[in-house]
Parts: C-alpha cells; sequence; structure tokens
C-alpha cells in the first residue's frame, strides 16, 4: 500500500516537473523604457481618430505580417515600438464606418526624438511631418491651400473645354 | 464614403477599373454630345460646388461625420452621364490632393457615388416627378446618397472574405457585413437627408434660372 502511494506520489512529481507549458496560463509583467512611434490621427475637422484599429508594417519586411496592431488612444494617437533595425514602416488605421489612412513613415532611425523637457535650451516638441501627410500646425493653412488649388484646376479644365467648344463652333 | 487605400484588395479594386474604364469612356462620349457654350459654365459652377461640399465635414452624434456628396444636383440637371463625369473629377481632386478617397479605391467609389448615385437619383426623380416635384427631388437625392451607402458598405465588408493573410487574419479592410453595414448605413440616413435639402435648393434655383431645360 505504502509501496503503491509512493509510485502515485512519483508520477505526480513526473507530471509536474513535465509540464513547463503550463506556465504560459501565467502572465507576468516587466516594465522597460523605449523609444515609441506615436502617429496622431485626426478627422480633418481636428476630432481625434479615436479608439479605432490601426496596424503597423515594415514596408520591406516579411509579406503581410504586420509588426503591430492595435487601437488608437482617446487623442487618436497610434502608439508602437518599431524594431531598430525596421526600415521604412507604413501605418493603416480603419474605422468601422470605412474612414481611414495609409501612410509610410520614415524609418526610426531618420526621426529625431524631441528633446527632454527642461534640457537647456529645449523647445517644445513639434510634431514631425510624414510623407503624404502634414504636421498639425500646418494643416490648417495647407489645407486651405489645396483646396484653392483643386478649384483653381476645375476652372483651368473647363475653360479649357469652354475654348474647345468656342473653336469648335468658330468653324 | 470615400474609401482609401489599402483598405480594397486588388481582386476588388483591379475589376472596379475594368468596368469604370467602359463607363467613364461612355460618359465621355455622353460628354462629347452636349457640349455647349451655356452647358459648360454651368456644369463647372455645380462640380466646384460638389466639390466643396464633399470637404466639409458636419459633425453626426455618435462621434463620427459626414458630408454632402452632391451627385444629385449633377444628376438632376445634367443627367447621370455629365454627372458620373464631373462626380469622377471631383473625387480623384479629392483623393489626390486630401486623401479623401483612395487613388486605388477611386474606380469604386466613383462607380458607386458617381455612377450608381447619380443613376438611382435621375430614375427616383422620374418615377415620382407625376406625384409631386419637390418631394422627387428630395428622395432622388436621399437615394443618391443611401444606395451608394450600401454599395461601398458591401464592397468593404466583403473584403475580410477576399483576402487574408496565411492565419486567416483580414488582409485588407477588416470589419466584416456585420459591423460595417450599420456603420456606414446609420450615419447616411442623416446625411441624406441634409443632401435632400441642399438638392431642393439648388433644383429651385435652377428652374427659376431656366436652367433645367440643359437636363
Amino acid at each position: 500500500m505504502r509501496r503503491a502511494r509512493l509510485a502515485a506520489l512519483a508520477v505526480a512529481a513526473a507530471i509536474v516537473c513535465a509540464a513547463p507549458p503550463a506556465a504560459a496560463h501565467e502572465v507576468q509583467a516587466r516594465v522597460t523604457t523605449a523609444t515609441a512611434t506615436v502617429v496622431t490621427l485626426t478627422y480633418a475637422d481636428g476630432q481625434p481618430f479615436a479608439f479605432e484599429a490601426f496596424e503597423a508594417f515594415e514596408v520591406h519586411g516579411a509579406a503581410g505580417a504586420p509588426l503591430a496592431v492595435g487601437r488608437t488612444d482617446a487623442q487618436g494617437r497610434a502608439v508602437f515600438v518599431a524594431p531598430a533595425a525596421a526600415g521604412e514602416l507604413r501605418l493603416r488605421a480603419f474605422s468601422a464606418d470605412g474612414h481611414g489612412i495609409e501612410r509610410r513613415l520614415p524609418a526610426a532611425t531618420e526621426v529625431a526624438p524631441p528633446p527632454l523637457p527642461g534640457a537647456e535650451g529645449s523647445a517644445p516638441p513639434r510634431p514631425q511631418a510624414v510623407p503624404g501627410g502634414v504636421a498639425a500646425a500646418d494643416a490648417d493653412a495647407g489645407r486651405s491651400s489645396r483646396f484653392l488649388f483643386g478649384f483653381g484646376v476645375l476652372l483651368a479644365l473647363f475653360g479649357l473645354i469652354q475654348l474647345f467648344v468656342r473653336r469648335k463652333k468658330a468653324k | 464614403m470615400h474609401i482609401p487605400d489599402g483598405f480594397l484588395s486588388p481582386q476588388t479594386y483591379l475589376p472596379a477599373y475594368a468596368l469604370a474604364a467602359g463607363a467613364w469612356a461612355w460618359a465621355a462620349r455622353g460628354l462629347r454630345q452636349r457640349l455647349d457654350e451655356q452647358l459648360v459654365p454651368r456644369l463647372a459652377a455645380l462640380t466646384a460646388l460638389a466639390y466643396g461640399l464633399g470637404l466639409v465635414m458636419v459633425p453626426l452624434p455618435g462621434g463620427t461625420s459626414g458630408h454632402a456628396v452632391g451627385v444629385a444636383m449633377l444628376a438632376l440637371l445634367f443627367g447621370p452621364r455629365l454627372a458620373f463625369l464631373a462626380y469622377s473629377l471631383v473625387l480623384a481632386l479629392q483623393s489626390l490632393l486630401f486623401g479623401a478617397g483612395g487613388i486605388t479605391a477611386l474606380p469604386v467609389n466613383a462607380l458607386a457615388m458617381g455612377l450608381a448615385g447619380a443613376g438611382v437619383a435621375v430614375g427616383a426623380q422620374r418615377l415620382l416627378r407625376g406625384v409631386n416635384e419637390t418631394a422627387a427631388v428630395a428622395l432622388a437625392a436621399w437615394v443618391s446618397v443611401f444606395v451608394p451607402a450600401i454599395l461601398v458598405a458591401l464592397v468593404l465588408g466583403v473584403q475580410p472574405l477576399l483576402a487574408q493573410r496565411e492565419d486567416g487574419t483580414p488582409l485588407f479592410f477588416p470589419f466584416g457585413l456585420s459591423v460595417v453595414l450599420p456603420a456606414v448605413l446609420l450615419p447616411h440616413l442623416v446625411i441624406g437627408i441634409g443632401e435632400a435639402a441642399l438638392t431642393v435648393a439648388v433644383w429651385r434655383f435652377a428652374r427659376r434660372r431656366r436652367w433645367l431645360a440643359a437636363a
């Protein structure tokens, strides 16, 4: 009887020792400091693109697999940590109603971090423009200029059509 | 309702480009047939109005925002072919200058908003103008927003089924029909009402100026 108990105990101990995957059920937290890429997404009227899904990819990385997936925060910020060796990045953000954006971002090494607060001669950090996008401070002026440019393109195009019609009529 | 780049799979936008190319050629033939000195400035003015309206964002309940489309007034004044052509130009400018809608998604946006929107607007107005002209114009404008919204939602909602990664996650737009349909259609119920009011105002202005004979 005692021998059987000992055998059962040994078997139980062996099972426990041979079950390291069970540790996967335990979630542990480790706090580290890292430099993150922060992309602030807003609608044209300045309203944050808040709590929406985003995906970040390495442009020349493995096809299809994102570096990071997540949701923007209340201010519309997509925050992720790209590997130091990552090259040019691509960010895609979606809302369920079909709004969103796809933008290429410069490689992490090309974006200088803002100066630390309190450092001598430091200025408030200024958002950096990304290709195809604009820094928030320049957004309003840029939008007005683009609107007028588009308006001019339309008038020029229809002006040319009108000239064509008149010349055709004159013949 | 402007679908951006990166949301649609090539299985969607390549056939859409082929279809839109045919439709643009058909519409361009319509433009050549109807060009005259009176039509061009009117078409230019209303195309510019549609371009501007599409960029004025109006906050809507629920944290989203919307904008007028303007395709109904183009369709009711100039017919669906010219409206489709003019609205495609508007979409191209909005895409290139503002990122409102993508270049890869341009044919889908143009076919949904420009062609289907204009077509249903003209159809609805012809069907109902015998009953009440103003109501016919208002309803035409409302359906010109709502029907394209259905088409855009369907195109977006089927993307997870069309293209997936090896692990089964969607490669392009990630939300299915059950999420996209209500998210797109509910705001457009309201946007359509604004579009109807705007279109009726433009329609009355055009009628006073005797522009309607050109349609």
